[in-house]
C-alpha cells in the first residue's frame, strides 16, 4: 500500500512540472497561490520545492483522484476572506508589512500559515516574537517532515501566551538537498526549540545551523541513519536468544530429559 | 551541609602543611536510567559542587518506541492503540488529540452523546492521572502513606474504566467519529458516588500533606520557575500555571464542551514545587465539578458514532492541541489522501518540560532535584514516544 | 518430608536440604524496582494497596545487589538493552527474571520496528513470561506463583528442557 502511496504522493506533491524547475513554476505557483512562490528562489542547489501535500483539485486530473474534501481553500495571495478571525487579519497585515515578500494566508480556524525561506527564518522568527501585535512567545511544536524528492520541511507552530492567539504556522524548506539538509536554528529565540531540533536531527537528519549541541537525543549515539526518513532501512544485526547456563543445550529443543 | 564542608576544606587547606584532606571539587554524577525516583527510564546527569547542583540535564531515549514511524505505517484507526501507549497515565487524552486531528481533516461532526462521553471520561482521566502523580510524588518525598492512599482511590476510577472499556490503563476507546461503545448501566450513579467520595478524600489529602511541616520544608521555594522562563522554555499545563500564567487550552481554545461549563483555572504565584502541587490538587477539584456537570447534561440515548466512511482518505495537514493532565499535547498530522497518515508528529509536554531540569535545579541541593523531577510529572512514554 | 515427634526429639521435620533452601528462596523474592514503560505502572499497582504484593513476601528493592528477581515491565529498545544486561549482571545468584507484557516477551505491539529489541530474552535469560498488554496485576501474581513453583522444583527434579 505504501508504494502506491509514494507514487501518488510524489505525483501530487510535485504536481505538473515542478520537478523540472522551469520558469513555468512561477506560473504554477501563482495559480496555486499558496504563497509558495517565495521559495522558488533556492532551486539553484537542486532542492525541490515543498508545496503542500494537498494539491487543489484544479491541478489534478479529475478521473485519477478520489473525491476528497479539500483541507485548504484555494485563495488569492494575501487575500483574507472577510469572515476570517481578526487575529488572522492582524497577523497577515503585520507580516506583510514587515516582510513584503512573504505570502501569509488563513489556514483554518484561527491559524495563519506562511512559508518562510530558510534565509529569512531568523529575521521573521525574531520579528514575530518581539512585535507588539503578534508576541508569538510560545513555540508549541517544531516538526520535521520528509517529503521524499521534494525535500525536507520544518514546521513551526507558534502561539502567543497568555492570550492564546494569534497563532502562526511557519513552514521552512530545508536547504542543501537530502544529504545535507539544513535550516537555521531558532534556539536563541525560543530556547524550547533546543530538544525539538535535536529530535528533528536525530530522526530526520535535518541540521540546524547554530544549534549549541546538535547531538542525537532519542537514539543511541552510534546509530546509523535517520529512521523517520521515508527511505530508511533498518539494518541492525539480529540478536540471539539468551539462555541460562544451567539449561540444556539447544539440540534437545522440545524434549524432556528422561534417561541420560 | 555544603557550606560546612567548604569551611572544613578551607580550614584544612589553610592550617594543614601538606595535602588538604578534604576538598570539594566538581563532580559529575549520574542518576538512572534505573533509579527509583526518576519515574521510569530517565537518566539525569548532574554536575555537583559538594551538595550543590551546578548544572543538571536529562538524557532521554531509553523508551523510544518509534511511535511516529508506526503511525506512518498503520491505517489511521489502527494508530489509536499506539497513542494510548505514548502517555499511559492519561491514555484517553492522547487518543483524543489524535482523533480530533483526524476528524478535523475529515470534517466529521461527532454526535452530541459521544462528545459528552468523551468529555466525562477525559476529565476522569485527569483525576486519575493527578492522583497517581500525587502518590508518586509523595513517594519521592518519602511519604509512603500518600502513595497508598492515592493508589487506592485511583483504583476506583480504573474500575469505572474497566467496566466501560475492558481495560485498566490502555483503553483504545475513542474512535474516529465517536466512541467505541456506549456507557454501561449505572455509570452515572457509580461515577457520581465516586466523585462524592473523592471530594472527601481531597480534604483528607489536604489535611495529610498540604500544611505538613516536612512537606512544606521540602517544597516551598524549591525549584522556582519564573513566568518568563516558563514561556520561553515552552512549559505548559500545571507547570506553566504554577508560575502564575492563567493559560489553559480548555479556556483559550475550547474543544469538547469546555466552553459550555464554567470552571476555574487554578494559578500559582511563586512557581515552586509547592505551587505545582497546589495547582494539580486544585485541578482535581475542578475536574470533579466538570464531571458532575457533564453527567447532569448527558443526553439520554442518541448515536455514539458519526457516519464515517469505511475507507478514510483525508488529505492536508492540521494541528490539534488539547490540555492533557501534563500540559499541551499536540498532534501535527499530514495526510496524503490515503488511509495511512503521511506524517504524525507528537508534541508532548513532558519532552519539553524535561528541558527545564537545569533551570530548576541549578543552585539547589541535590536532594531537591528529586522533588523537582517529581513536580514536573514526567511520563517517559510520552517523552520518548 | 517426614515428621519425627517423640519424647526425645519433639516436633522435628525432616526434609532434603535443597527443599528447605528452595522454600526459603521462593518465599522472599525481593524484586528490583525497575519500571520501563506502561507495564511498570501495573507493576506499581500490584505493589500498592488493593493488590498488595507484600503478601507473597515480595518487597521492591532499588538496588540490583539486593534483589533476587528482576521483573522487566516494558519495551526494551537498543538504548536500554545494555543497561538491562548491566543490571542483570549486578544481581547476585540465584536470580530470576520475569518478562512482563507483550513488549518484554517479543516486542508486542512494537515488534519489528527500528530501535526495538524484540523481547528481553534476546538480552537476558527469562524464567517466566507473563503475557498481556499490560498484564493485569492478577496475571503478574500468577506469574510470580509460577516462578515460585519453578523455584521449589529447582535442583530436585530434572530441569525441563527449554522449548
Ligand atoms: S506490553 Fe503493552 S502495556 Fe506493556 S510495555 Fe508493552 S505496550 Fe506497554
Amino acid at each position: 500500500m505504501r508504494d502506491e502511496t509514494s507514487d501518488y504522493l510524489t505525483q501530487s506533491v510535485l504536481a505538473p512540472d515542478l520537478g523540472k524547475k522551469g520558469t513555468g513554476d512561477m506560473a504554477y505557483n501563482e495559480k496555486e497561490s499558496h504563497g509558495q512562490s517565495e521559495n522558488m528562489n533556492d532551486s539553484g542547489n537542486g532542492v525541490h520545492e515543498t508545496p503542500q501535500p494537498t494539491p487543489t483539485a484544479a491541478d489534478q486530473p479529475a478521473e485519477t483522484q478520489p473525491e476528497r474534501p479539500k483541507a485548504e481553500p484555494s485563495q488569492r495571495e494575501h487575500a483574507v476572506s472577510p469572515d476570517a478571525p481578526d487575529e488572522v487579519k492582524t497577523t497577515i497585515a503585520a507580516l506583510v508589512e514587515a516582510f513584503p515578500s512573504l505570502k501569509p494566508f488563513h489556514k483554518e480556524d484561527d491559524w495563519t500559515e506562511v512559508v518562510v525561506p530558510a534565509a529569512l527564518l531568523k529575521d521573521v522568527a525574531r520579528f514575530v516574537r518581539d512585535d507588539e501585535r503578534l508576541k508569538l512567545n510560545f513555540l508549541s511544536s517544531l516538526s520535521g517532515v520528509d517529503y521524499r524528492d521534494a525535500g525536507l520541511q520544518v514546521v513551526y507552530h507558534l502561539i502567543s501566551i497568555p492570550a492564546g492567539r494569534p497563532k502562526l504556522i511557519m513552514k521552512v524548506n530545508a536547504e542543501g538537498g537530502r544529504d545535507n539538509a539544513h535550516v537555521p536554528s531558532v534556539v536563541d529565540i525560543w530556547p524550547t526549540a533546543n530538544w525539538h531540533e535535536r529530535e528533528a536531527w536525530d530522526l530526520l537528519g535535518i541540521r540546524f545551523d547554530g544549534h549549541p549541541n546538535l547531538k542525537r537525543i532519542l537514539l543511541r549515539e552510534d546509530w546509523i541513519g535517520h529512521p523517520l526518513r521515508k527511505d530508511y532501512v533498518d539494518s541492525r544485526p539480529p540478536r540471539e536468544r539468551q539462555y541460562k547456563e544451567t539449561w540444556a543445550p539447544p539440540s534437545d529443543r522440545g524434549v524432556r530429559h528422561d534417561e541420560s | 551541609m555544603a557550606d560546612s564542608e567548604m569551611n572544613i576544606s578551607t580550614q584544612l587547606e589553610e592550617t594543614g602543611s601538606g595535602e588538604p584532606r578534604i576538598r570539594t571539587e566538581e563532580l559529575l554524577i549520574n542518576m538512572g536510567p534505573q533509579h527509583p525516583s526518576t519515574h521510569g527510564v530517565l537518566r539525569v546527569m548532574a554536575r555537583l559542587d559538594g551538595e550543590k547542583v551546578v548544572d543538571a540535564w536529562g538524557d532521554i531515549g531509553y523508551l523510544h518506541r518509534c511511535f511516529e514511524k508506526i503511525a506512518e505505517k498503520r491505517p489511521l484507526p489502527a494508530v489509536i492503540p499506539y497513542t494510548d501507549r505514548t502517555d499511559y497515565l492519561a491514555a484517553l487524552s492522547m487518543e483524543l488529540t489524535y482523533v480530533l486531528a483526524v476528524e478535523k481533516l475529515l470534517n466529521i461532526e461527532v454526535p452530541e452523546r459521544a462528545v459528552y462521553i468523551r468529555f466525562i471520561t477525559n476529565e476522569l482521566q485527569r483525576i486519575a492521572s493527578h492522583l497517581l502523580w500525587f502518590g508518586a510524588f509523595c513517594l519521592d518525598l518519602g511519604a509512603v502513606t500518600g502513595f497508598l492512599y492515592a493508589f487506592r482511590d485511583r483504583e476506583k476510577i480504573l474500575d469505572v474504566y474497566e467496566s466501560l472499556c475492558g481495560a485498566r490503563m490502555l483503553y483504545n476507546y475513542f474512535r474516529i467519529g465517536g466512541v467505541r461503545n456506549d456507557l454501561y448501566q449505572g455509570f452515572r450513579d457509580t461515577v457520581l458516588r465516586l466523585m462524592d467520595d473523592l471530594e472527601k478524600r481531597l480534604v483528607e489529602f489536604d489535611n495529610l500533606i498540604t500544611s505538613n511541616k516536612i512537606f512544606e520544608t521540602r517544597t516551598v521555594g524549591v525549584g522556582v520557575l519564573t513566568a518568563e522562563e516558563a514561556i520561553a522554555w515552552g512549559a505548559s499545563g500545571p507547570v506553566l500555571r504554577a508560575s502564575g500564567i492563567p493559560y489553559d487550552i480548555r479556556k483559550a481554545d475550547p474543544y469538547l464542551l469546555y466552553d459550555r461549563y464554567d470552571f476555574n483555572v487554578p494559578v500559582g504565584t511563586n512557581g515552586d514545587v509547592y505551587d505545582r502541587y497546589r495547582v494539580r490538587m486544585a485541578e482535581i477539584a475542578e475536574s470533579i465539578k466538570l464531571v458532575r456537570h457533564g453527567l447532569e447534561d448527558l443526553p439520554r440515548g442518541g448515536d455514539i458514532m458519526a457516519d464515517v466512511p469505511r475507507r478514510l482518505s483525508p488529505s492536508g495537514d492540521t494541528y490539534s492541541r488539547i490540555e492533557s493532565p501534563r500540559g499541551e499535547v499536540g498532534c501535527y498530522l499530514v495526510c496524503d489522501g490515503t488511509d495511512v497518515a503521511y506524517r504524525v508528529k507528537w508534541r508532548s509536554p513532558c519532552f519539553v518540560h524535561l528541558q527545564l531540569l537545569g533551570t530548576l535545579s541549578r543552585g539547589s541541593l541535590i536532594a531537591d532535584m528529586v522533588a523537582n523531577i517529581g513536580s514536573l510529572d514526567i511520563v517517559m512514554g510520552e517523552v520518548d514516544r | 518430608m517426614g515428621l519425627i515427634d517423640n519424647q526425645h526429639l519433639p516436633g522435628i521435620i525432616t526434609l532434603p536440604l535443597r527443599r528447605l533452601v528452595n522454600w526459603s528462596r521462593k518465599s522472599s523474592l525481593w524484586y528490583l524496582l525497575f519500571g520501563i514503560a506502561c507495564c511498570a505502572i501495573e507493576m506499581m499497582a500490584t505493589g500498592a494497596s488493593r493488590y498488595d504484593f507484600d503478601r507473597f513476601g515480595m518487597i521492591f528493592r532499588a538496588s540490583p545487589r539486593q534483589s533476587d528477581l528482576m521483573i522487566v515491565p516494558g519495551t526494551v529498545n537498543e538504548k536500554i538493552a545494555d543497561r538491562v544486561r548491566l543490571l542483570y549482571d549486578q544481581m547476585a545468584e540465584p536470580r530470576w527474571v520475569i518478562a512482563m507484557g507483550g513488549c518484554a516477551i517479543n516486542g508486542g505491539p512494537y515488534h519489528g520496528e527500528y530501535n526495538i529489541v524484540d523481547g528481553i530474552d534476546k538480552v537476558i535469560p527469562v524464567d517466566v513470561y507473563v503475557p498481556g498488554c499490560p498484564p493485569r496485576p492478577e496475571s503478574l501474581m500468577h506469574g510470580v506463583l509460577m516462578l515460585q513453583e519453578k523455584i521449589a522444583r529447582e535442583g530436585i527434579e530434572r530441569p525441563l528442557v527449554r522449548v
